[in-house]
């Protein structure tokens, strides 16, 4: 049997607890902002290779026309006349049903490739139809592109935040920890036990208690995000955008016991030599 | 062994509460520290196991001039001084036999001469079977054998006890005393501090009295009996 140490940083488990929720926590808001990062690149990239062709109502006979027309335009790699059918279908959620008869502007689709001439589609459209406009969604993606920019920068803050969070949580539980014994540091000293001895005591706890703690947190966290990218894949439930995280990001992750360890060991090294200074 | 000039001591910016002390305790003598609670023992013991610094005057210790040892020789110093707390200052979560072994892991000494040595020493000590309880489960009279026994273990060449039988019954305190007198012949330099007037009158050695920070001057213990 190990005997147990002379310092006990954490009679309790409290710190322990304490770094593996902090760990926990760290996990999350870094592989939530992987997954916003990720997202938000992937909807404007999505965007910038579409566009769509709108015809009024009454041109809808010429709809199939229209989009042999634009596929013989450079750039276009598709164009898909939408059905009556489908177009009823996109709108019912803000229509209805009552409203079956009501006569809709009609939409080809169009996938674009990089550097389209917007400008020779708009003309060929307005050729085959009179009154067809062109939509490249220049708008939302810009607007798509300020959300994601957005979005990673609030999820770098909100990363910096908790990672300081715990940070300073780590530090002063573990100067919580270290002052319950402070007794016990001083009958160490009165014995003729060196700084350097008493500060080493702590230091291995404190890391020792980090890695055990920040492990269970990040077991916990890679549980949850586990469960979400489950959920969120395929067709299993449609609740949740698609969310992926890259292996190489899953790396920081594992990184964070371990700078939990060392936060814990600094501190309590730190705290412990200051402490002994103060006495002769 | 131990010798004090014109000591002076304050905590903080508190008052004195030692005035010019100075007195000399021979390697290999006894001595008792009198005097009514507040008088200083306490502040002047911690003089003597380094755990405070003196304000002013001078205090040499086995040969050295504190003042002018370097901190991080003092360990070395402690390591040769055996402290009975008064209030024993053992460790609840550490077993009776890692808190006698406390002095011997400070100073780096191998595992298997600690557990002869700590066990030898805790049989004689009369704790023998209780080498794995921890001090909150023991009564006062064993806390304070581990107390004693952890002071003794270095072979220390000085023995300082802060009223080691201020929580004792007279015939424990008695018993400790001889313990204290056996040691000291075989030429360890003893100091104790204690209130307890018949004690002091009872074994006759030698007695320092402090009243208000102030060293009286010494007469020897039988004539003040
Ligand atoms: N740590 C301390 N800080 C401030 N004052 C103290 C401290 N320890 C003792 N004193 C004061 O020093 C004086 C002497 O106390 P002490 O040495 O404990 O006397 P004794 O042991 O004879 O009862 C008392 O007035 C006490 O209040
Ligand atoms: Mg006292």
């Amino acid at each position: 049997m190990r005997r147990p140490a002379e310092l006990l940083l954490d009679r309790e488990g409290f710190l322990a607890w304490m770094i593996g929720l902090m760990v926990f926590l760290a996990a999350l808001a870094i592989a939530a902002a992987l997954a916003a990062d990720g997202a938000a690149a992937r909807w404007a990239r999505s965007l910038a290779g579409t566009a769509t062709v709108q015809v009024p109502a009454d041109a809808a006979n010429k709809l199939d026309a229209l989009a042999a027309a634009l596929r013989g335009v450079p750039g276009v790699r598709q164009a898909r006349p939408i059905g009556l059918e489908e177009t009823r279908a996109l709108l019912e959620p803000w229509l209805g049903t009552e409203l079956r008869d009501l006569p809709l502007p009609r939409l080809v689709d169009l996938e674009l490739a990089p550097g389209a001439d917007l400008a020779a589609i708009q003309k060929r459209a307005a050729e085959a139809v009179p009154g067809a406009v062109l939509d490249d969604h220049r708008g939302w993606a810009d607007r798509l592109a300020g959300v994601a920019t957005a979005i990673q920068a609030a999820a770098i803050v909100v990363v910096l935040l908790v990672a300081a969070a715990a940070a300073l949580l780590i530090v002063f539980a573990t100067r919580a920890g270290l002052e319950a014994q402070r007794s016990v540091v001083e009958l160490l000293h009165l014995v003729g036990a060196r700084d350097g001895w008493i500060a080493r005591q702590v230091e291995r706890q404190a890391l020792l208690l980090a890695l055990k703690g920040g492990t269970g947190g990040l077991f916990l966290a890679a549980a949850v995000i586990a469960a979400t990218l489950w959920l969120s894949s395929g067709d299993r439930l449609r609740l949740l955008p698609q969310f992926e995280i890259a292996p190489a990001a899953w790396l920081s992750l594992v990184a964070l016991p371990a700078a939990a360890g060392l936060v814990a060991m600094l501190t309590a090294r730190i705290a412990v030599l200051r402490a002994l200074r103060r006495l002769p | 062994m131990i010798r004090f000039d014109n000591v002076g001591m304050r905590y903080g910016d508190g008052p004195e509460v030692l005035h010019d002390v100075t007195f000399e305790l021979e390697s290999g003598g006894f001595a008792f520290l009198t005097g009514p609670s507040g008088a200083g023992k306490s502040t002047l013991l911690k003089l003597v196991y380094l755990a405070e610094r003196p304000t002013r005057g001078l205090v040499h210790l086995l040969g050295h001039d504190i003042a002018t040892t370097p901190r991080r020789r003092l360990p070395e110093l402690r390591r040769r001084i055996g402290v009975v707390f008064q209030d024993f200052r053992l460790v609840d979560h550490l077993s009776a036999f890692d808190n006698v072994a406390l002095p011997l892991r400070v100073a780096g000494a191998p595992e298997t001469r600690i557990r002869e040595e700590v066990t030898e020493l805790l049989h004689w000590v009369g704790l023998g079977d209780h080498m794995d309880a921890r001090p909150p489960a023991l009564s006062g009279g064993q806390q304070q054998r581990i107390a004693i026994a952890r002071a003794v273990i270095a072979r220390p060449k000085l023995i300082v006890a802060d009223e080691p039988t201020g929580n004792v019954d007279d015939k424990m305190a008695f018993r400790l005393m001889r313990l204290f007198e056996e040691l000291n012949r075989h030429g360890t330099t003893v100091l104790v501090a204690t209130h307890n007037d018949a004690l002091v009158a009872r074994f006759g050695h030698r007695r320092l009295r402090l009243e208000a920070g102030e060293l009286m001057p010494e007469r020897s213990a039988r004539q003040s009996a």
